[in-house]
């Protein structure tokens, strides 16, 4: 339905009569044949609902309504009752048994309490709440690596680098294995630890004649565990 | 308010504790006992929990008058109580009542046994509806409406409330009242039509 003839119906609805209806409302409704029949209904139906017999509360009401203020009655009372009492304070033993640990009859847990150390927060913790709030997601990353468990390399792996050792230039014998060896114990480690799997790595020997042969990921995670030599080697390729 | 015709009287009860119905209470409770049933038994459509939620509505009244600051008409706040206490009351007992009316009514889905009877051109005894038969489809189809359709629908043509009166009652814009109760016709339009049909046309 178009938002005139809805806006009309909803403000015609609120007059009392088609006698205080405007002269561009009479209008529309002479031509607009829905709007016509939809106002003949409404008015047939509020005519059917306006003419519904209005009913007298019935004289049970009356006798429930007097037991509800009866009711309210007895709880202002109590509460005036309430009201009414005196506060009473606390027994000065009282006081002497929990707050002074000083006295000589103070209880013993009241001396325990109160003779407890209480630690200051450690001046590393203000620091770290900062970096915390600095670098939230670098925080994350540096604590779940924290966590992630070092495991041993496997005497075949080790057998099969010292093969390759023996093949290749000086250089290379000594940096590359440990880069791909590292990447792949870091990578089965990863989809083991994503795949929830107990204790059971899966390695894969990827053999390559240069850092950059390996996948981004690889590198990075080859840079991380190496202690930063693989960086340093790159860097110095760089500047070559 | 100053045009507010209760003023005076909501005063006087406010300045005593609501202890027992008489004086004041007594006096307020004689002007809107009427009012109040009239919202309740049409919003819960059954005398036995109209009555319940009047006495609630009493009830809440008497104990929160003294909180109430005159920045609405007073008998807007009653009105607000009365549909409160009804819809709570309805909601708290719909299903034991749909239930019983399942067992009572007649069939809804697929058709009344009336209106199929009418088809196969039987002859039918109610035909053309009597007047009660009629208040009773009409108090029937104010009560399949929802809580807020229903409310603006009684507030309207059985309080005989104003747009700007239902709007303070319920605590809504006009905006939502006009559009609540063109809503509430095309819903009343639907279940109404057929029975005022037959009502007028025999
Ligand atoms: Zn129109």
């Amino acid at each position: 339905m178009n938002t005139p003839c809805l806006s009309l119906r909803e403000r015609l609805l609120g007059l009392p009569d088609e006698s205080t209806w405007g002269a561009g409302d009479r209008q529309h409704v002479e031509r607009c044949r829905e709007c016509r029949d939809w106002l003949e209904r409404a008015e047939v139906a509020a005519e059917a609902v306006r003419s519904l017999p209005r009913c007298e509360a019935p004289i049970a009401l009356v006798a429930r309504v007097e037991a509800e203020m009866e009711r309210m009655g007895t709880e202002h009372r109590l509460e005036g009752a309430f009201a009414e009492l005196t506060r009473q304070r606390a027994p000065s033993l009282l006081q002497d048994l929990v707050f002074d640990p000083a006295q000589a009859d103070a209880s013993p847990l009241a001396r325990t309490l109160m003779g407890l150390h209480r630690h200051r927060a450690p001046a590393v913790l203000e620091r770290l709440v900062d970096e915390e709030l600095g670098e939230p997601a670098a925080q994350r990353a540096r604590r779940f690596v924290g966590d992630l468990e070092r495991i041993a390399v496997p005497d075949e792996l080790t057998g099969r680098m010292r093969q390759v050792e023996a093949r290749e230039e000086p250089r290379r014998r000594i940096l590359f294995p440990i880069a791909a060896l590292a990447a792949a114990a870091a990578l089965a480690l990863w989809v083991g630890l994503l795949r929830g799997e107990p204790k059971e790595y899966r390695f894969e020997v990827v053999r390559v004649h240069s850092v950059h042969e390996l996948s981004p990921l690889a590198r990075h995670f080859a840079e991380g565990l190496s202690g930063g030599v693989l960086a340093a080697s790159r860097s110095l390729e760089a500047g070559r | 308010m100053r045009s507010d015709p209760d003023v005076d009287l909501v005063r006087d009860c406010q300045s005593g504790s609501p202890r027992n119905l008489s004086g004041p209470f007594r006096e307020l409770y004689d002007r809107f006992r009427d009012r109040v049933y009239n919202v309740c038994f049409r919003i819960t459509g059954n005398p036995s929990d109209a009555l319940d939620a009047s006495q609630e509505t009493f009830g809440i009244l008497f104990r929160k008058i003294s909180e109430f600051r005159f920045q609405s008409k007073f008998s807007s706040w009653v009105y607000r109580i009365a549909v409160n206490a009804s819809i709570d009351l309805k909601r708290r007992s719909s299903s034991r009542r749909l239930a019983s009316l399942d067992v009572l009514d007649e069939p809804r889905a697929g058709g009344s046994s009336r209106a199929e009877a009418q088809d196969d051109g039987v002859e039918m005894p109610l035909a053309s509806v009597t007047r009660a038969e009629l208040e009773q489809e009409v108090q029937r189809a104010i009560s399949r409406l929802s809580p807020k359709l229903q409310t603006v629908i009684v507030l309207r043509y059985i309080e005989s409330q104003s747009y700007e009166e239902v709007s303070q009652t319920l605590g809504i814009s006009i905006g939502t009242v006009k559009s609540r109760l063109a809503r509430a016709h095309d819903a009343l339009d639907r279940e109404l039509t057929p029975v005022l049909d037959r009502h007028y046309l025999g």
